[in-house]
């Protein structure tokens, strides 16, 4: 199973990047999916970039847990502030498993062919978890965000009229 | 495409594709994180503004709405077409011919149908249609019309609060349709409702009694620029001397008081002070007039008149020649296409002309009011101010063009003029997202409130996305606006898409490279930051 | 498929129906020929004038045209007169861009990235169309005077011959008639076929097109193939414009009438629809006012008197704090 034809991958890479495009309304499914500019269609490319990579990596058996995470980061940063539930935002992953299946429908009748599904299954369940954990922390980065820009005004004029002041930042230099 | 599998259990999970429902039946989304907080009573009131039964929430069921709040919106909306020939036109011209459905960056970001330019527009025009014209009312339903219902408004709340007011969609529409002026009728009738937001009406509030969005007072006001005062002495060795209502000055000093009070807006303010220290203008802060900015822009046209008046009234009364604004976005529209029709003529001011270099601003005629990159490109281009623009070699600039002073002014290449003589390394974003085309911070308009960060993180990615783009190829880490609105949404929108990338006021880069008179050597930049830590850095 | 079209289309099958039956069966020829297009006429003109008057009733109370270009400032740095005019000549020029070439649209121009370069492509589709559709329909209008005119002048002569100038088929086939009818299909095709313009597309959007594509066809098969009586027609189009209307004694053929009658339908839903764009976008703020409100004031009529919260209301509320900082105040 180490050869995958550019062909076949590129098929299943343009399934899976199908089934995100569907997850949003029709009206903007066309535009999502098929406008090529980089600018105009951020989300749209964004997502097909890397879930090219991303359909390359999957395929290692040996995953390069690296190379995933550059390639699904993107497109989980999206979701996260797409108003997605995080079960919708992640549910495409899992997807793979079927997509793949039905690209190669033989597969499950050889033994040799068993375990190799049996690996990408486990590739697929844990690049579930990375992007549970990506998911999280860009959830969390808008939470900060969100802290951050409450305390702002107050927390500067409390600064600037010396009712408080902060542990000067000695030893950055060090650390760095 | 079309073989793509569908298991059952797949599809049920994640399949949101509306279901062949029309827009007029799809009702908005406003469950907590889809809506900007609700005003609170005691700003209208402080306003004069009507106000409904209640405290209310938009995730509620009932929103207390006043009992003849059908009239009220009726009348309401009457007397705008009577008022605007732009509302007319926009209501009865529009093809829906798609040009502009792309084109905003909520509907990039979100995929919201209803974020789409047009059909943001028919939501008021469904009722315009029902409630005005002749089609509308005998043809109904098929002649696009509908009746105005409590779901109706709560429509416009949600989609006339998710428009920052940008006007990109305005420059590719064949009919110059602009949903800024759509939104800012829908939201004039909402606020007839008593229906507005606390992050617009507490700053009005606030500005109209105090001068400033904040509510800082005078003494506090005057503390704050003082303190920056100490800063440049300790950066530069010079001392600035700026004055508050002082009488008899040549030019009255207007900006936002987000530079004033919120970073990185005060390194903005200091570049202004060192500037104006350096070529020794006689100029005055006014505490009365605090405020460039005017959130009355996203009230209603009576509530920015309300506001920006005290600019003309206080220099009148201090006998200033003319004024000179500061970097700000809506603050600039407001003083290029009404400040002077509103609250003119300024004939008590003359025609501004440059102390320095002579120049006389033909163009400031009549509205009497200069924009400081106006005047720094002034400056520059007739050799009168000494630049070391090596000293902010640690940051690689690109220039967010502010959707105000671009699509409502054509504030271009003043600023561009600017920063290329004030700093080495300068990389335009692509073309499709700047200068006319620029795509908004995401959190024009009174949207820069932090219930919805998720829903400026949408609206700003292409924004972002453009930025990321210069920042792989050019290794850019700086952004330079001139809007104290984007120095505030623009450093979480980076921090959430391109971390790595700063942000900045055009003047705060002038701060950093202007040789100042008697200055001792600068180590460090206005952000009190080593000048050269980042540059070796990227050396090795 | 949706309702919205499946109306419109059947809407303007039942006219066309109807005046041809009304016509050729029912023998109510000087209805359709003669008080019809009066009617029509008579609808469009007050309806437009009517609407028109409307807009202009309505005051421009502020300067808000949409700078697409660099302002006019410092006389060193190079202003985009025409997308940003600060002057009459230059607004001139941008209504004219606007009006004879759809500049705006037009600028649905965008950018695409292959591989490390970038390369430019023009979306110019929906222009296109609406460009062809727009021009072929004067054009068809322009051909029709000679219908109404005798002599017939030089310069509808001229574009005869030069709509005609292929000399194909007999009669000779007018490209005009033909480009109106596959641009007004095309722009149908994309509202029913491109998602995202099909859920803002209503009936008000696809019957106009049907309505003309119905003009179009009933023209082409009038010319083509029923090949009916031209000298009946101009006869007939004669007495209406000299006001001595009579229907001629040669039948002119039902589908005359049919295209006759769509054409007054399209006259008098002109004022109650959107078509009324044409008159619109002479009027639209945003593109026929100077960005020079700035250098030249611009007067607001119904300028709102409003409260404002006048400097010394402001220093009664903070006298004492002002003075402590050294603010200087008015009243001591």
């Amino acid at each position: 199973m180490d050869t995958i034809s550019t062909e076949k991958k590129q098929r299943l890479s343009q399934n899976w990047f199908s089934v995100i495009i569907n997850t949003y309304p029709t009206e903007s499914k066309a535009f999502f999916g098929k406008n090529k500019d980089l600018f105009a269609n951020p989300v749209g490319n964004t997502i097909k970039r890397n879930i090219e990579r991303l359909t390359h990596e999957v395929l290692l058996l040996d995953l390069n847990r690296d190379h995933v995470k550059e390639a699904l980061e993107p497109i989980i940063r999206i979701r996260a502030v797409q108003e997605f539930s995080i079960s919708d935002a992640l549910a495409f992953i899992f997807a793979f498993k079927t997509i793949f299946r039905k690209e190669n429908p033989s597969l499950s009748q050889t033994e040799e062919g068993r375990l190799y599904l049996e690996a990408l299954d486990a590739n697929i369940d844990e690049i579930v978890l990375m992007a549970l954990d990506i998911y999280m922390s860009c959830k969390h980065k808008i939470y900060t965000l969100r802290i951050n820009e409450a305390k702002k005004h107050v927390r500067q004029l409390l600064i600037k009229k010396n009712l408080m002041c902060e542990v000067p930042e000695t030893g950055v230099e060090i650390i760095r | 495409m079309a073989d793509f599998p569908k298991p059952k259990e797949m599809f049920d999970s994640i399949d949101y594709a509306l279901p062949e429902k029309q827009w007029e039946d799809v009702p908005p989304d406003l469950s907590p994180g889809n809506f900007c907080y609700p005003t609170k009573r005691k700003n209208l009131e402080y306003l004069g503004l009507p106000a409904n039964k209640d405290e209310w929430s938009p995730s509620d069921e009932d929103w207390n709405l006043p009992d003849n709040w059908q009239t009220i919106i009726h009348e309401g909306f009457k007397d705008l077409l009577g008022k605007y020939r732009s509302l007319k036109i926009f209501m009865d011209t529009c093809v829906r011919c798609g040009a502009c459905a792309d084109k905003c960056h909520f509907f990039i970001g979100t995929g919201d149908p209803k974020n789409m330019p047009v059909l943001r527009a028919e939501l008021l025009r469904s009722v315009y249609r029902n409630d005005f014209t002749m089609a509308g009312k005998i043809l109904g339903s098929i002649g696009g019309a509908r009746k105005l219902t409590k779901d109706v408004i709560k429509e416009w709340f949600s989609y006339f609060y998710q428009c920052s007011e940008c006007r990109r969609c305005s420059v590719y529409c064949p009919y110059g349709i602009d949903t800024a002026e759509i939104t800012m009728m829908g939201r004039e009738l909402l606020t007839l409702l008593g229906l507005n937001i606390n992050w617009i009406l507490e700053p009005a509030a606030n500005c109209f009694r105090t001068g400033n969005h904040l509510g800082i007072q005078p003494h506090a006001f005057k503390e704050m620029v003082e303190f920056f005062c100490d800063d440049i002495e300790d950066i530069t060795g010079v001392r600035v001397n700026p004055t508050f209502n002082r009488k008899g000055a040549e030019i009255l000093f207007v900006t936002p008081s987000g530079d004033v009070f919120a970073d990185p807006g005060t390194y903005t303010m200091m570049g202004y002070l060192m500037l104006f220290e350096h070529i020794g203008l006689d100029y005055t802060l006014s505490t009365y007039a605090s405020e460039g900015g005017n959130f009355g822009l996203f009230t209603s046209a009576d509530m920015m008149k309300r506001l920006n008046a005290k600019m003309y009234a206080e220099s009148k009364r201090l006998g200033v020649k003319w004024i000179l604004g500061g970097e700000c976005g809506h603050m600039w529209r407001v003083i290029n296409q009404y400040m002077e029709t509103m609250n003119g003529p300024a004939d008590f001011l003359e025609v501004p002309v440059s102390p320095i270099t002579g120049t006389r601003f033909a163009n400031a005629a009549s509205t009497k009011m200069v924009h400081i990159a106006e005047f720094t490109a002034d400056l520059i281009r007739n050799n009168k101010l000494k630049l070391d623009p090596s000293r902010n070699d640690k940051n690689i600039v690109t220039f967010h063009d502010s959707c105000n002073p671009a699509r409502g002014m054509g504030l271009f290449d003043e600023p561009r003029y600017v920063l290329k003589n004030v700093c080495n390394n300068f990389y335009d974003m692509p073309e499709s997202t700047i200068r006319e085309q620029t795509f908004c911070c995401g959190s024009g308009s009174g949207l820069n409130t932090e219930e919805i960060m998720d829903l400026r993180m949408r609206g700003g990615l292409p924004r972002a996305n453009a930025v990321q783009y210069v920042h792989d190829k050019y290794g850019v880490n700086m952004l330079a606006c001139v809007c104290a609105i984007d120095r505030a949404a623009l450093p979480p929108l980076m921090d959430y898409w391109v971390p790595g990338v700063g942000v900045t006021g055009l003047h705060e880069l002038v701060g950093n490279a202007l040789v100042m008179e008697g200055e001792t050597e600068r180590t460090v930049d206005l952000r009190q930051e080593p000048l050269k830590e980042e540059e070796e850095d990227a050396d090795e | 498929m949706n309702v919205h079209y499946l109306y419109s289309l059947l809407a303007v099958i039942i006219l066309g129906l109807i005046a041809y039956a009304g016509s050729e069966g029912a023998g109510l020829t000087w209805l359709f020929g003669l008080v019809i297009p009066y009617v029509a006429l008579l609808i469009f003109i007050v309806g437009f004038a009517n609407r028109v008057w409307g807009w202009a009733k309505s005051p421009v109370p502020f300067r808000i045209p949409t700078t697409a270009g660099q302002q006019k400032s410092l006389d060193w740095i190079k202003s985009s007169s025409i997308d940003n005019p600060s002057s009459t000549p230059g607004v001139i020029m941008r209504m004219a861009l606007e009006i004879f070439l759809f500049r705006s649209l037009f600028r649905n121009s965008r950018v695409e990235i292959s591989g490390d370069r970038l390369s430019y492509k023009w979306v110019i589709w929906l222009w296109l169309f609406a460009i062809l559709f727009h021009y072929s329909f004067l054009v068809v209008v322009i051909r029709h005077m000679r219908f109404f005119l005798e002599p017939i002048p030089f310069v509808i002569l001229m574009i005869d011959k030069v709509d005609s100038i292929f000399q194909v088929g007999s009669p000779v086939v007018y490209q005009s008639g033909v480009v109106l009818f596959a641009a007004a299909t095309v722009l149908l095709l994309r509202r029913v076929f491109v998602p995202k313009v099909n859920y803002i597309s209503r009936a008000a959007d696809y019957f106009p097109l049907f309505l003309i594509i119905g003009i179009a066809f009933t023209g082409i098969v009038m010319r083509y193939f029923a090949k009916v009586d031209v000298v009946g027609a101009k006869e007939l189009a004669m007495g209406l414009v000299t006001f001595s209307p009579g229907i001629p004694d040669a039948s002119i053929g039902g589908i005359f009438y049919a295209h006759l009658f769509l054409v007054c339908v399209l006259l008098a839903y002109i004022p109650f629809s959107k078509l009324m764009h044409m008159g619109g976008i002479f009027l639209s703020p945003t593109r026929n006012l100077a960005n020079n409100s700035r250098a030249k004031r611009h007067v607001n009529p119904w300028n709102n008197p409003v409260k404002v919260h006048t400097y010394e209301e402001y220093e009664d509320d903070f006298r004492d704090k002002m003075i402590e900082a050294g603010l200087p105040v008015e009243k001591e």
